[in-house]
C-alpha cells in the first residue's frame, strides 16, 4: 500500500481534523469525507433516538445492536462519540460494526463481529443470480409443458416451489435479497410459484445473526411478509460429507448438507421411486448459490487481503480450512469448498449454480471443474449443461486489467430439457 | 367637372382595404353566435372546447360498450372541459332566452323585471365560467402529475451563494412538510471543508403526485442580494442559485399503459441502457473477500448529450445507482420536454407575438435581504417578509401561487394566439 502523501494529509487535516484519521483506511479524501459524514450521521442518531422524550422515539422495530455503547454515547455527546469512531476505524475497524449495518441491495444487513460484512460485490453478483435465475425458470417452464409432463411428475406441478439453496448463508444476506427479488418478479405473476430458500452455515452466531437481519427487514417493510414462511437458515456443515461421516453418529454436532436436506420437507419431496434422475438421496433443489470463504493461506498474508479484513473480519469466513485437500487430487486448498459444493450438485438434482469467487483465476479454475464435474469432457455434443463466468453487461464498466483482479460469478446451469 | 386629375395608389388601396374589411366583418359576426355575447373568450377557443367535448361525447358512448384504460383515461382528462363548456352554454341559453323574453313587447311587466334580474344575475355569471373553461382548455403539462426532483445548484457567487443554496434547500424542505409532502435528500454534497451549512449540489425528492406541478414555479436562478456572513466590510452581494425542478418517474414504469415508461423502447423518455457509461469508482486490486471497501460512488454519463450524474450518498452502490438514474432520467425527460417545447416556441413564432417564453436560465426570484423583500421577476410579485419566505411559510406559497397564474395566464395567451393563427390560416384556405 503506497504512502499516503503529506499534501494529502494536509489537506485533509484542514477540511476536518478527523479525516486523517480516515484517510488511513479509506486512502482517498472523497471517500474519507463519506465516511466522515455516516459516522457523523450514525453519531447523531445514536443521540437521537436515546433521548428518552424525544418525538421521534426510537422505533421498538429495530433492535440495538449494543444497548451498552449507546448509553455511553448519550452520556459522552456525539462529538465525543464520532472522534472514538474515527479511532478505532484508523486502527482498521470496518466501518459496519462501527454503524451496527450495511445496505445490501434494498435491504439492511446488520453485521457483527464475527460475521463476515456483505460486499458490494456480493451485491452485483446477488442481483446478477436474480436475473439469471428467473431467465432460466421462465426458459424452463416453456420447456416443461411440452417435454416433460409425461415422464417426470415431480417438476411438471405448477405449484413446485423454487428451491434455493445458499451455502455458507453467514448473514443471510444473499438468501434475503434473493428472496425480495424473486418474490418481488412473481408478483406480477398471476401465477406465482412458492419460493423456499435455505440458509446454511456452519457457524451458530451467523445464524443467529442471519435470523436477526430476517427479522429485522421484515420490520423495516424491506422483505414481504411471506419471508419468515420461506426462508429457512440451518446449521450444517458444508464440507463434511456422508463419505467422511458414514454414520450419522449422534455424537456429530454439525449435520451434513444431505442430512440436513432429509430432515427438511421442502426440499425433500416424497419422492416417487420411479424417477428417472439419476440417485437423488431424495433430496431436491433447483438453485445452489454460494459465496463461501474462498481466500487462499497465501493471499491472506500477502497484501492481497486489506489489513483490516484479515484483522477484524472471521477468518472462518475467508480461508478454507487447510487440513482437508478438497474433493480432487491435485486440488487448491481454496478451491474446497467448490469441488464440494460442485460435486452436490447432481445428488441433489440442482439445474442452476451460482458461485462467486475471487478472481479471474479461480473463476477459471472453478469453471474447469465444472466442466470436469458436471458438464464431462465432450461438453460441446449434448450441450446438457452450460458454464460461464457471469459478464456485467454494462461494456465499459471496468477497466481490462481491474477486472481480472476483481471477484468474479461462475454460473452452471442445465440448459438441455432432460 | 368631377373628374379627378391623379389619385395616389396607395390611398386608392387603403380605401379598398378598408371596404374590403367591412365586407368581411359581417361574415365574422355571422360566425360569432354565441361567442359574441362573451367577453374575453375568443372563438377560437370555444371552437377547441366544442371538438374536446364531442370527443368526449364520443368516448363515453364508446367506454358504455367496453372498458378501456386508455379511453378512460383521457375521458378524465377533458371531462372538465365538456363540463364547463355545458355550463357555459345553458348560461349563454338562459340569457338568450331572457332577452328574447325582454324584447317581445307582449311579456308583461312583472315578468320583465323577474327577467331584468335574471339577466343580471346570469350575465354575472359568465365571466368566472369563461375563466374556467380557459383553465380546463390548458393542455395538461405532462409530468404535472409526477412526484420531482428539485436540483439546487450554486452559481455565480462563490461561498455566499454555497450558503444560500443551503438556505434554499432547507426552505423547501420546510415548505414540503408544511404542505405535508414526503421528501427526502437523495444528494448533498458540501462544498471544500467540513462546513455543513453550504452546498455545491444538492438533489431533493418530493415524492408527492403532482409535486411537479406545484414545484413547476420554481424553476429559474434565485438571486439573493445581502451581505454575507464572510464579508468583512459589510458590502451587499449579489449572488444566484439556481433551481431545476425535474420530473421524477415511478420507479417501475411498466405498470400502466406507459405513457411516461422509460422501460419502453418507444417512449420518449426511453433512455438506450447503451448510451450510458457506468463507472464505479473503485480502486483497481482485489475485490471480493479480499477488502472491504466502503466506496460506493457511481458515475453515470450520458454518452450522447453528455450529462453526467454521479451519486456518493448511500452505502450501497446499488441504491446509489439507483438514485442516480432515477436523476438521470428526470435531467434526460426535462431536457426532452424543453427541446420539444423550443420547438413548438420556433413553429409558432409569428403567432406568438409578445408572448416570450420563460427558460431556466433566466433570473425569476431576488431576495433582497437589506429591504427585506422577495419579489419574483414573472408575476411582479413582492413579499415583504423575506424570513417568513424562506421558512417556507405563507409568503412563499403566495409568490408560488402568483407564478403560478402568471403561467396559466400566459399559457392562455400562447393558446389564443396559436389558435387564433390556426384560424386565420383555415379562412385563408
Amino acid at each position: 500500500m503506497p504512502r499516503l502523501s503529506t499534501p494529502t494529509i494536509l489537506r485533509a487535516y484542514q477540511q476536518d481534523p478527523l479525516l486523517p484519521l480516515l484517510l488511513r483506511e479509506c486512502r482517498t479524501i472523497d471517500s474519507a469525507r463519506n465516511e466522515l459524514r455516516w459516522l457523523r450521521q450514525h453519531a447523531l442518531d445514536l443521540i437521537i433516538q436515546n433521548e428518552p422524550h424525544h418525538p421521534e422515539a426510537p422505533q421498538p422495530t429495530s433492535p440495538a445492536p449494543n444497548p451498552p455503547r449507546k448509553n455511553a454515547a448519550i452520556r459522552k455527546g456525539w462529538r465525543r462519540t464520532l472522534r472514538e469512531f474515527c479511532h478505532a476505524r484508523s486502527r482498521g475497524t470496518p466501518l459496519q460494526y462501527l454503524l451496527g449495518d450495511q445496505p445490501f441491495g434494498d435491504l439492511t444487513i446488520l453485521c457483527k463481529r464475527g460475521v463476515l460484512i456483505p460486499r458490494n460485490d456480493t451485491e452485483t453478483f446477488t442481483y446478477a443470480a436474480a436475473s439469471q435465475i428467473l431467465q432460466h425458470a421462465s426458459k424452463d417452464n416453456k420447456l416443461k409443458p411440452n417435454t416433460t409432463t409425461a415422464n417426470n411428475p415431480i417438476t411438471t406441478p405448477p405449484q413446485s416451489p423454487l428451491r434455493i439453496l445458499d451455502l455458507c448463508t453467514g448473514t443471510g444476506c444473499i438468501a434475503l435479497l434473493l428472496h425480495t427479488l424473486l418474490s418481488r418478479a412473481y408478483r406480477t405473476n398471476p401465477n406465482p410459484r412458492p419460493l423456499k430458500i435455505l440458509g446454511l452455515d456452519n457457524n451458530p452466531l451467523a445464524l443467529r445473526l442471519a435470523y436477526r437481519n430476517l427479522m429485522h427487514n421484515l420490520a423495516l417493510r424491506t422483505l414481504p411478509p411471506s419471508a419468515p414462511s420461506d426462508i429457512e437458515f440451518h446449521l450444517a456443515d458444508v464440507l463434511s460429507t456422508a463419505a467422511t461421516n458414514p454414520d450419522k453418529t449422534p455424537t456429530q454436532k454439525v449435520p451434513s448438507i444431505e442430512t440436513l436436506l432429509q430432515r427438511i420437507p421442502a426440499f425433500c419431496p416424497p419422492s416417487t421411486p420411479d424417477s428417472s434422475q439419476e440417485k437423488t438421496n431424495g433430496a431436491r433443489v433447483d438453485v445452489i448459490i454460494s459465496n463461501p470463504p474462498y481466500i487462499s493461506a497465501r493471499a491472506l498474508v500477502d497484501g492481497t487481503t486489506a489489513r483490516s479484513v484479515r484483522v477484524y473480519e472471521p477468518l472462518a469466513a475467508l480461508v478454507p480450512p487447510l487440513s482437508l485437500s478438497g474433493g480432487l487430487e491435485g486440488g487448491r486448498a481454496e478451491d474446497v469448498f467448490y469441488a464440494r459444493i460442485v460435486g452436490l450438485v447432481k445428488e441433489v438434482g440442482a439445474r442452476m449454480v451460482l458461485l462467486e469467487c475471487g478472481d479471474y483465476a479461480q473463476g477459471e479454475r472453478v469453471v474447469q471443474l465444472c466442466r470436469l464435474m458436471v458438464v464431462g469432457p465432450e461438453a460441446g455434443m449434448g450441450r446438457e449443461w452450460e458454464v460461464k463466468i457471469w459478464e456485467e453487461d454494462e461494456g465499459s464498466d471496468r477497466d481490462v486489467e481491474g477486472s481480472k483482479e476483481g471477484a468474479c460469478l461462475v454460473v452452471l446451469k442445465r440448459v438441455g430439457s432432460q | 367637372m368631377t373628374v379627378i386629375p391623379w389619385v395616389c395608389s396607395r390611398c386608392l388601396v387603403r380605401s379598398f382595404r378598408a371596404s374590403l374589411n367591412q365586407c368581411i366583418l359581417p361574415q365574422r359576426r355571422t360566425l360569432k353566435t354565441v361567442a359574441d355575447l362573451s367577453p374575453g373568450l375568443s372563438p377560437a377557443l370555444l371552437s377547441r372546447a366544442r371538438s374536446l367535448a364531442g370527443e368526449h361525447a364520443a368516448l363515453t358512448t364508446q367506454l358504455a360498450d367496453s372498458f378501456n384504460p386508455k379511453v378512460a383515461k383521457r375521458i378524465g382528462e377533458i371531462a372538465q372541459v365538456a363540463g364547463t363548456l355545458k355550463e357555459w352554454d345553458n348560461a349563454n341559453k338562459s340569457i338568450s332566452e331572457l332577452q328574447s323574453l325582454l324584447d317581445d313587447p307582449e311579456t308583461d311587466t312583472e315578468l320583465k323585471s323577474l327577467a331584468v334580474e335574471d339577466l343580471e344575475t346570469s350575465k354575472h355569471v359568465l365571466p368566472t365560467i369563461a375563466e374556467s373553461l380557459k383553465k380546463a382548455l390548458i393542455p395538461r403539462h405532462p409530468f404535472a402529475e409526477l412526484p420531482c426532483l428539485l436540483e439546487i445548484r450554486p452559481g455565480a457567487g462563490g461561498d455566499e451563494a454555497g450558503l444560500f443554496a443551503f438556505e434554499l434547500l432547507r426552505m423547501y424542505i420546510a415548505f414540503c412538510s408544511r404542505l405535508g409532502f414526503r421528501c427526502t435528500i437523495i444528494k448533498k454534497e458540501g462544498g471544500e471543508g467540513s462546513a455543513e451549512d453550504r452546498l455545491s449540489e444538492a438533489v431533493l425528492e418530493i415524492e408527492a403526485d403532482g409535486a411537479y406541478d406545484t414545484m413547476r414555479t420554481e424553476s429559474g436562478v434565485h438571486r439573493v442580494q445581502r451581505v454575507p456572513a464572510t464579508e468583512a466590510k459589510g458590502r451587499t452581494h449579489t449572488s444566484a442559485v439556481s433551481v431545476m425542478v425535474l420530473p421524477s418517474f415511478p420507479d417501475t414504469g411498466n405498470d400502466t399503459e406507459g405513457t411516461n415508461g422509460f422501460d419502453d423502447p418507444n417512449s420518449d423518455y426511453y433512455i438506450d441502457p447503451q448510451e450510458v457509461r457506468t463507472e464505479k469508482m473503485r480502486a483497481s486490486g482485489a475485490g471480493g473477500q479480499h477488502v472491504n471497501k466502503t466506496e460506493s460512488a457511481i458515475r453515470l454519463t450520458h454518452i450522447p448529450t453528455g450529462i453526467v450524474v454521479s451519486m456518493q450518498d448511500s452505502r450501497s452502490q446499488h441504491s446509489n445507482r439507483k438514485k442516480a438514474w432515477q436523476v438521470l432520467r428526470a435531467k434526460l425527460a426535462e431536457q426532452r420536454r424543453e427541446a420539444r417545447e423550443q420547438e413548438l416556441v420556433a413553429l409558432r413564432r409569428g403567432a406568438m407575438g409578445g408572448v416570450a417564453r420563460m427558460g431556466r436560465g433566466d433570473k425569476v426570484r431576488t431576495y433582497n435581504y437589506g429591504q427585506n423583500r422577495c419579489t419574483d421577476h414573472r408575476s411582479g410579485h413582492t413579499v415583504h417578509n423575506v424570513d417568513d419566505v424562506l421558512a417556507g411559510g405563507q409568503g412563499l406559497e403566495s409568490v408560488m401561487d402568483s407564478v403560478r397564474t402568471w403561467l396559466v395566464d400566459r399559457e392562455i395567451a400562447v393558446m389564443a394566439a396559436e389558435a387564433s393563427a390556426k384560424d386565420e390560416v383555415q379562412r385563408r384556405a
